[in-house]
């Protein structure tokens, strides 16, 4: 995966990117805030902004921030010097005017209602290493979709909820909706009324932030003091009056305009600025909507494990930030191994027979989770679109949220999916649940509790969920079933992504050990794990998904426990290929410096071991040695008092020293 | 020699006196045009600095405090002639002359009110070629005479004397002017005709009654020119008005926001100070002190002062340029932005 | 249906206004019959009184002293200045003098600094009431602006109306009984027949005002009718004036809220229902070169009628 790393990926963080995800959350921003930070300037007075070098994020305080008169000039000066941005304690200026101002040049204009000294110190934090910031993110977003497993529709509910501001999007290779955003919510499709491409996503307004509504009450006071609010063109001005040229190596654009005011008096058109929508090549659209930036996109194409096209992941948003979509990238790439997985187990599955016991399991599971769901409270996920390769066979397991409406989704392939909402987990769309409890209702009644009990499977009280894994290609799906019941007993078997899942009721430990017998008696290398004891069929899917979680991260030939799963075996189970790129860049002052290894493995041991002591026990050395070599490993930039930090640091250790 | 201001050259000098003049109370500058008509006789001579003679004792008048006050308060008749009667017997000498501080509305006509009293000439110039808030800001003081000593007459019969140095003239000025009641009329900078002659803005009198003939343009107001910075709407102000059930405390300084009404649409700030001390066009200084920065009511004409401006009114920014003197170091040092305590 | 009456000789014209459409001529049983009768006079050309003006103040130019035509004027110590300090002390004997003396009903009285603090004037009007009993007083305070002479020419403006405007009135209710009478004020709005009647200044040219409001309304209509419209549509209306001094936030609030308690009270005299009356606006400006804290306020209130 040595593509992982877009350009771009270590651009300066932007302006938007401290507002939306930054230090400066729950700060009020009027202007665009597409412009990169990569130093931050404590401004006392106005003199001093004269020096201010371009992307300098403006910080005024004490006489520069003394009135309306220091904020605005503060703002011209800051535009004059191609500065990121101007920030600026709240109630020195009117917002109606900043704010018009702010559209006029074209300069991010931010109140703050902290100390700005404090949110300086944060912002220069953030400024002078962004790709670490961004390496938080995509660490992140690599432990959700370890955590998400092959399943389509939870690797794209992680991408929404994880990228603020990005709507992703699985579309087959025909360009049908698979999973994710549903097309018609992709940004890029103007509806009315809605300028802000905050308005696409729900849950994407941040506290404090001026949302739509606000903003509304904003526009409407300044509209009725001073009529419609054209704002147009802010050219540089001199004393005389006469306009000079527009600061075209500047390259700032022309970026505000208000309602019915999209154009300039040129008649251009309100673009993104060039360098941004075409210098990525994404075809990014643009808009001409007030506050709305250029639409970029960024696309993975996903491979089957054949090496046919399987679908392409879109992700779209209106960010200008140039490292956004680089960042968005790579944590595309990072989904494309688990919806490959995804789509290689669908087709498994379509591909075996395991004639009725399995259609069995697969219903009682179905019904178990319809019937949990309609229980109040219970916010478990229903539904998805088509399934390319699914073809005629069902979706088999609860937690791929398939259900009961299989019938549903082989023939209409469309529809049940919730509201976009639902991709980040807020819930079931009420559309798809309705039918399908009322259906699964019928069917429970009906006789696939009673064909369980006839089979001896244990459908009540206390069950425990495996999961048995091949770690090669493993041919023959009935054989496994016979070698895995020989060993549990009379058990569903499930083909379970490229292996097999089930239930028992035995205890835990009983279950591991006896798997483990299974596991050694398979004619193919398999890893197996055992989920947590739970209590019932409604609740056996929360099992299954730690037995398999557990069997991700099993040694080969091993059982694992998820009752019994650690940090440890969690940081095993990270994909490794995909993020060693990554982590090589997070990594690389450290490595730049690192000639001979033993920075990065002073570094990973005391980050395992959770301190210097620990750590020098483990490699045989001296406790002042180990703290002199992390002396110098702070030296590079990199600081270890910090959660976040650590944990980026942590990941990346481990991903390349495995 | 000179021309003589009579009675309806007064009437010209008051209508020229208000075309760029701010702070100007209506029912003062009536009151003051009215007791200008009841003194005035047969007129008061007009003369220029050169054609005194340069051993001619020449004293400025000026209101000081409030023409609010004044409007309210009125004045006993006698203040000017007081206050320079006062002076003169400081001095041991008697005024041959005498001339304005500056000529924005009242202070044009007091000293006109002076020497009807006193039966001596107005000098045809001013102190400032504009209206500066402080009795030190003028071209006098440029030119290094002090306004000490000072004597200051109120309405209900009191006389204070200030010999200070030239510098602490305001600071002790402003609380007697307040203890008065809010007005005062005085007398100062004593100087000979020759030194007037070398720092009066000159001619600025006959200026204002050009100005005030029917039909004058605008702009013969404005020795040293005038510009229109912009035409807009108020949009917003702040920090000395409220309007509504939602009160902002009212202070000053204050801000007002116009957007101008066409052609570059520009967020125009003029940052007020008592006055109009800068102007910001998409935050740009456009404008500032020394420089007079006024707006105009775009439907009656007349300026409008900071403290009457409103949003959704119409008004033309006008910039009328100060006399040289004031663009020098030591000008914009007095008169400067600095000056009104904007650190630019 | 309500009655718009435009007070124009020979005679006056009347309009009924039912849901805001005029009809006319009205006979007189309609007249009678109406919910209310607005009237747009315009006070100008109408007989004046003599007035008796007493300014409290110093002494000043002659030019600059009380105008009354064929009244009496006096000035008399006392008054105080915008910052609130007593001129003089009020010379309660002059004022007696003047009053006994003058040999006139209607007082105008106007003190120095009263838009600040008007106890001058209201002494001045104990004294008058007691010297002269039946005596019609203005004061300037309740006019509110700024500028002595001004306040002082309103004050005595309004003595000079009063008799004649109780005469309208007094006419307005023979002519229809049982009819509550408004009289459209100069600028916007309406007042009650008694506010009218202590305040005739506040309709001066409420003819005129109401003929602009009828005219947009009704373009192409005899003015008269109009006018008479235009006062019809007229809601009570009633505004507040003053300097008031007030050092920090809460202060000022008091202070305002003052102010705007007596607009309340004002429209409510000049016809609005109690439970309508409302701020329509409150203005609000620090007076330059004055000390901190002096601010000219103007509060306006308005409401609806029975």
């Amino acid at each position: 995966m040595g593509g992982v790393r877009a350009a771009g990926w270590e651009a300066p963080i932007t302006v938007a990117e401290l507002v939306n995800a930054g230090p400066l959350a729950g700060a009020r921003m009027y202007g665009t805030g597409e412009v990169q930070v990569r130093q931050v300037r404590i401004v006392d007075e106005l003199s001093v902004l004269g020096q201010v070098t371009p992307h300098t994020a403006v910080v005024l305080i004490g006489a520069a921030a003394g009135g309306g008169w220091a904020v605005e000039m503060a703002m011209r000066r800051a535009w004059e010097q191609a500065a990121a941005c101007v920030i600026a304690p709240s109630g020195g200026l009117s917002a109606g005017s900043g704010e018009v101002l702010a559209e006029r040049l074209g300069i991010t204009l931010i109140f703050v209602d902290e100390d700005p000294l404090i949110v300086a110190v944060r912002i220069a934090s953030a400024a002078s290493r962004p790709e670490a910031a961004r390496t938080q993110l995509v660490a992140r977003c690599a432990t959700r979709l370890a955590e998400a497993g092959p399943s389509a529709r939870r690797v794209l509910g992680v991408l929404n909820a994880e990228l603020p501001g990005t709507s992703v999007t699985f579309l087959d290779r025909y360009g049908r909706h698979v999973a994710g955003a549903r097309p018609t919510d992709r940004p890029g499709v103007e509806r009315p009324g809605q300028d802000r491409p905050d308005l696409d996503r729900p849950g994407a307004e941040r506290p404090g932030q001026a949302g739509p509504d606000r903003s509304g009450v904003e526009r409407a006071g300044v509209e009725e003091a001073g009529g419609r609010v054209a704002v147009r063109e802010a050219g540089g001005r001199s004393l005389e009056g006469e306009q000079p040229p527009l600061r075209a190596a500047a390259g700032e654009p022309p970026v505000a305009a208000s309602d019915g005011a999209t154009t300039d008096e040129d008649g251009r058109s309100h673009e993104a600025r060039g360098e941004r929508a075409a210098g990525r090549g994404e075809g990014g659209a643009s808009r001409g909507g007030r506050g709305a930036g250029a639409r970029w996109s960024a696309e993975v194409e996903v491979l089957d494990q054949e090496g046919g096209v399987l679908g392409t992941l879109v992700a779209v948003g209106s960010s200008r930030s140039p490292g956004w979509p680089a960042a968005v990238r790579t944590v595309l790439n990072l989904a494309v191994a688990p919806l490959t997985a995804w789509a290689a187990r669908e087709r498994l599955r379509a591909s075996r027979d395991f004639a009725l016991q399995q259609a069995l399991a697969e219903r009682l599971l179905a019904e178990a989770e319809a019937e949990a769901e309609a229980a109040p409270g219970t916010g478990t996920e229903h539904g998805t679109g088509p399934e390319p390769g699914a073809g005629a066979a069902p979706g088999t397991t609860a937690e791929d949220g398939t259900g009961a409406e299989t019938e549903a989704r082989a023939e209409t392939g469309a529809g049940t999916e919730a509201a976009t909402g639902a991709e980040a987990g807020a819930g079931t769309g009420a559309g798809a649940g309705g039918p399908a409890k009322a259906g699964s209702k019928a069917r429970m009644e009906g006789g696939a509790r009673v064909e369980a009990v006839a089979l001896g499977w244990p459908v009540e009280g206390e069950l425990t969920g495996y999961h048995v894994r091949p770690t090669a290609e493993a041919a023959d799906s009935p054989l496994a079933r016979t070698l895995i019941t020989a060993a549990l007993g009379q058990v569903p078997v499930l083909p379970r992504g490229e292996g097999w899942a089930g239930w028992s009721a035995l205890d835990p430990g009983e279950l591991a050990a006896r798997l483990a017998r299974g596991v050694r008696s398979m004619p193919w290398p398999c890893v197996a794990g055992v989920g947590a004891r739970v209590e019932g069929l409604r609740s056996v899917g929360e099992s299954l998904l730690g037995a398999e979680a557990a069997a991700f991260v099993a040694a080969p030939g091993t059982v694992a426990r998820a009752d019994r799963m650690g940090p440890a075996e969690l940081l095993g189970a990270l994909p490794t290929g995909v993020l060693r790129t990554p982590a090589a860049v997070v990594l690389r002052p450290l490595l730049a410096v690192d000639k001979d290894g033993t920075l990065l493995e002073t570094l990973a041991a005391v980050l395992d071991e959770g301190g210097a002591l620990k750590a020098a026990e483990r490699l045989g050395v001296h406790r002042n040695t180990v703290t002199t070599r992390l002396e110098r490993v702070k030296s590079v930039g990199f600081d270890l008092d910090d959660a976040a930090t650590r944990l980026a640091l942590q990941l990346a250790c481990h991903v390349l020293l495995r | 020699m000179g021309r003589v201001i009579d009675r309806d050259e007064l009437g010209r000098l008051s209508a020229g006196s208000r075309v760029f003049a701010i702070g100007t109370e209506e029912s003062a500058y009536r009151l003051t045009l009215d007791w200008a008509h009841s003194v005035i006789g047969s007129g008061v001579e007009l003369v220029t600095a050169g054609e005194a003679d340069p051993g001619t004792l020449c004293v400025s008048i000026t209101l000081v405090g409030s023409t609010t006050a004044l409007g309210e308060q009125l004045p006993a008749g006698d203040e000017p002639a007081r206050a320079v009667r006062a002076l003169e017997r400081r001095l041991g000498e008697r005024a041959g002359a005498v001339v304005a501080l500056n000529l924005a509305a009242e202070n044009a006509l007091v000293p006109l009110i002076a020497a009807a009293q006193l039966g001596v000439p107005l000098i045809d110039g001013d102190g400032t070629g504009r209206v500066f808030p402080l009795v030190e800001q003028t071209t006098y003081a440029l030119g290094g005479l002090s306004p000490a000593p000072l004597a200051l007459a109120g309405g209900s019969g009191e006389l204070v004397l200030l010999e200070t140095p030239g510098d602490r003239v305001e600071e002790l000025l402003r609380p007697v002017v307040l203890s008065f009641g809010g007005w005062g009329v005085a007398a100062c900078y004593p100087m000979t005709a020759g030194e007037l002659a070398r720092v009066v803005v000159p001619g600025t009198v006959s200026l204002l009654l050009r100005a005030g003939a029917p039909g004058a343009p605008r702009s013969a107001a404005a020795p040293y020119g005038v510009r229109t910075l912009c035409r807009g709407r108020i949009l917003a102000v702040e920090g000395s008005t409220g309007h509504g059930a939602d009160l902002a405390l009212p202070s000053l300084p204050s801000s007002i926001v116009v957007q101008e009404s066409a052609g570059l649409r520009r967020l125009v700030r003029l940052e007020a100070h008592n006055e109009i001390v800068l102007a910001l066009a998409d935050g740009a200084p456009v404008a500032m002190a020394p420089d007079q920065i006024c707006m105009i009511s775009t439907e009656g004409g007349m300026v409008v002062d900071v403290d009457k401006a409103e949003p959704g009114l119409e008004v033309e920014v006008m910039v009328v340029r100060a006399a040289p003197v004031w663009h020098t170091d030591r000008g914009q040092a007095l008169g400067g932005l600095r000056a009104f305590g904007l650190p630019l | 249906m309500i009655l718009g009456v435009a007070l124009v000789r020979p005679t006056p014209v009347l309009v009924a206004v039912g849901d805001g459409v005029p009809e006319w001529p009205v006979g007189r049983a309609a007249a009678r019959s109406a919910r209310r009768a607005c009237v747009a006079v315009d006070l100008s050309g109408l007989p004046t009184a003599p007035v008796a003006a007493i300014r409290v103040g110093g002494p000043c130019p002659e030019v600059l002293r009380p105008r009354v035509g064929s009244g009496a004027a006096t000035i008399v110590r006392g008054g105080h200045s915008l910052t609130g300090r007593a001129l003089a002390p009020l010379d309660t004997e002059a004022v007696r003098r003047f009053a006994a003396g003058c040999g006139l009903a209607d007082f105008a009285v106007t003190a120095t600094g009263s838009p600040m603090l008007a106890d001058h004037e209201l002494a001045v009007a104990a004294i008058v009431s007691a010297e002269v009993p039946g005596a019609r007083i203005t004061l300037s305070y309740e006019f509110g602006t700024p500028g002595l002479r001004e306040r002082e020419e309103s004050a005595i403006r309004n003595a000079a109306l009063g008799a004649e405007a109780g005469r309208i009135v007094d006419e307005a209710a023979r002519e229809l009984p049982g009819v509550p009478v408004y009289f459209a004020r100069t600028g916007s709005g309406v007042v009650s027949a008694s506010y009218f009647r202590r305040y005739p200044l506040t309709c001066d040219l409420g003819g005129a005002a109401s003929l602009a409001r009828g005219r947009v309304a009704l373009p192409g209509v005899p003015h008269e009718v109009a006018a008479a419209y235009g006062a019809a549509i007229g809601r009570p209306e009633a505004r507040v004036e003053r300097i008031v001094q007030a050092r920090g936030r809460a202060e000022l609030d008091r202070v305002l809220q003052d102010a705007r308690d007596e607009a309340l009270t004002r429209v409510v005299s000049a016809g609005a229902l109690p439970g309508s009356a409302r701020i329509a606006e409150t203005t609000v400006n620090p007076l330059s070169y004055l000390p901190d804290g002096l601010y000219r306020v103007r509060v306006t209130a308005e409401g609806t009628v029975p």
